[in-house]
């Protein structure tokens, strides 16, 4: 199997030292547009897409794998490894945060650190934790992609039809950004939003950096507290961007922030 | 608008964002899906999302989004349409469709997994008849090593002594007499190496039932019993120490990795052994093909600063009567050492570590 076609990985930059971007839910690796140019002159960037977003290969699909965030960070680990990646610095968004740190807890000597973009490691409310949302939410959120999706044209029986040929899943996606299978996408909805990975936390040996935004919904400042708490070797950023997605809504200030970062970590290219 | 959000104006202008109006699942999909969209290509059509009111009331619209204003001041011009009534319709069609669906996918998976099972025990059968006939060859073959191979070696062992004295006795010339002592030597180096093969080829038959052992502890008894005053390994990060299996063989495994390190030590550099271990997640099936079922094991890590192996190839160096220092004994540990973890359902790697040294990373299921 081509893990490099399966992910669709991309490779850019002139640079020696590797630095990998993985997109969080909802999106694909064009959200990281913005960010690269500033990299490119002097790293060697890593660029990928799950599978089941954006240009991978969807046949590749294992309901089974994916069916927890340990088969994601399998992938993060199969193209280092395709690679020879070494000292990797790895910049995860939102759930890729999660994926990210469970990779460095299997293979640790893969990664020089990471760097997680509005991380959150569990998204319900548990006793005692607030991850911001209710079951209740969630579910809506699983209605809201159903509405979204609804093949309308294909109505009357074809959808139905054409589920049962379904284990290929050969069906191309839309060119445009972030198009998504809509069952592979509700199942990774799921596996986002419903994971639990509070006791991974203390496991990870890497450094890491915490990127936090201003008024982020989806993982707020107690959230972002909460993982440097538990994180052993971690300092966190508060940004001025707004929102879930600082390297979309502000790129400068991300690029800034994560410079920053690899020179005082002495990561220099 | 604002009156069916139960608001007015004072309350949102200037005070709410926008995506203080949705539901909670319809903001997580704003935020990560179509929020980006509009920030990287300027426009998102027909969007679906549900407003809240005030008191919770939900409030389906079907909104376009463009973005504009200058990249000081952006602005999100944004049109929406009230579809309560079309949601209701739809929300009717969409359960329908997905109780359809489900029906449909638990009939297929169903069929599938029928299809799947009567392929699995065809499978099992052959497996189990291969397995039956390589037991019984393996068994045989054991018998050969132990007795038939042996017996012919003493003999030769018995003649050549015979011949020896009777040499001494009548004085043949030096020449002859070493000859006869290298004949000696190679023969009982056969029988011996014999032996050992015997030992490693029965050694499934002589597994201890599975029990739980301390790891520190079994770190412990093996160092006591190398006795090397140098081998004093750091043991601070062993995080995890409940271990599952025959442990006086997995003690044995611990006792020859660090023996290894002490063996292979980088002369003029006291030896450094740091050994770790941890709990983590790992797909169970290693074998099975598309089968995936993450679950935890005991990772061990022996690291040590030792000259490393010359060669990178993991079934080499595990490989049997394989010899990569001059001197180095018979070539058997590290075979043994996999076959005992490969026993366990585990999994033993080597690594270089880049500046000097080698890693050991042993995984086995933790307490299953």
């Amino acid at each position: 199997m081509d893990v490099l076609k399966r992910n669709n990985v991309n490779i850019i930059g002139k640079g020696s030292q590797v630095i990998m971007f993985a997109h969080g839910f909802g999106c694909d690796q064009v959200m990281w547009r913005y960010i690269t140019p500033a990299f490119e002159e002097d790293y060697k960037l890593v660029l990928f897409d799950y599978v089941g977003c954006g240009k991978s290969d969807i046949g590749q699909y294992n309901e089974d794998r994916y069916g927890s965030l340990h088969g994601y960070a399998q992938d993060v680990l199969e193209i280092c490894n395709t690679l020879s990646l070494e000292n990797v610095i790895l910049v995860g968004h939102s759930v890729s945060s999660m994926i990210g740190m469970l990779a460095s807890i299997q293979q640790p000597e893969l990664f020089r650190s990471l760097i997680l973009v509005c991380p959150s490691p569990c998204y319900i409310n548990k006793p005692g934790y607030t991850g911001g949302f209710e079951e209740k939410d969630l579910l809506e959120l699983m209605e809201v992609m159903e509405n979204n999706y609804v093949g309308w044209a294909s109505f009357l029986a074809p959808v139905v039809m054409k589920n049962t040929e379904r284990p290929e899943l050969v069906q191309e996606l839309g060119e445009s950004f972030c198009s998504m299978d809509k069952e592979i996408t509700g199942n990774f909805a799921k596996v986002t939003f419903f994971s639990d990975n509070r006791k991974d936390l203390p496991k990870v040996k890497v450094p890491s950096l915490i990127l936090q935004c201003t008024e982020d919904d989806i993982a707020s400042d107690k959230v972002g507290a909460y993982v440097q708490d538990n994180l052993r070797h971690s300092e966190i950023y508060h940004m001025k961007a707004t929102g879930h997605c600082p390297h979309m809504s502000d790129p400068e200030e991300t690029i800034k922030y994560i410079k920053q970062y690899l020179q005082k970590e002495n990561i220099s290219a | 608008m604002l009156s069916h959000l139960e608001y007015d104006e004072l309350e949102v202008i200037g005070r709410l964002r926008f995506e203080d109006l949705l539901t909670g699942g319809s903001r997580i999909f704003y935020k990560t899906h179509f929020l980006p969209m509009l920030l990287m290509q300027g426009k998102v059509d027909e969007m679906f999302l549900s407003l809240s009111s005030k008191s919770g009331k939900e409030y389906p619209v079907l909104m376009n989004m463009v973005l504009s204003g200058n990249s000081d001041t952006p602005t999100v011009d944004a049109v929406g349409l009230h579809m309560a009534k079309r949601n209701k319709y739809e929300k009717g069609i969409l359960e329908a469709k997905q109780a359809a669906e489900k029906a449909l996918k638990e009939n297929d998976v169903l069929l599938k997994m029928k299809a799947e099972l009567e392929r699995h025990q065809e499978l099992l059968e052959q497996q189990l008849r291969e397995l039956k006939r390589i037991n019984k060859e393996h068994v045989e073959f054991n018998k050969v090593l132990a007795h038939d191979m042996q017996e012919p070696l003493r003999k030769i062992q018995l003649f050549a002594g015979l011949l020896e004295g009777k040499t001494e006795k009548e004085g043949v010339g030096e020449e002859f007499g070493s000859y006869l002592k290298k004949l000696q030597g190679l023969s009982e180096y056969s029988r011996d190496l014999l032996m050992r093969l015997q030992h490693y080829h029965s050694l499934e038959s002589r597994i201890n039932n599975f029990t739980t052992g301390n790891l520190e502890e079994m770190i412990q008894a093996a160092i006591s019993k190398l006795s090397i005053p140098e081998i004093q390994p750091d043991l601070t990060h062993l995080r995890v120490k409940d271990v599952r299996g025959d442990i006086p063989r997995l003690t044995w495994v611990l006792k020859e990795l660090l023996a290894n390190a002490y063996q292979f030590r980088t002369q003029g550099k006291p030896l450094y052994i740091e050994i770790s271990s941890d709990l983590i997640k790992d797909n169970y099936y290693k074998t099975v093909q598309d089968a995936y079922r993450y679950t935890d094991f005991i990772q061990i890590r022996i690291k040590d600063n030792s000259q490393g192996f010359p060669i990178n190839d993991q079934d080499k160096i595990f490989g049997l009567l394989q010899k990569f220092h001059v001197g180095s004994g018979t070539g058997l540990g590290l075979a043994y050492c996999k076959k005992i973890v490969d026993l366990h359902y585990g999994h033993i790697l080597i690594k270089d570590i880049a500046g000097g040294g080698s890693q050991f990373t042993i995984l086995l299921p933790y307490l299953s």
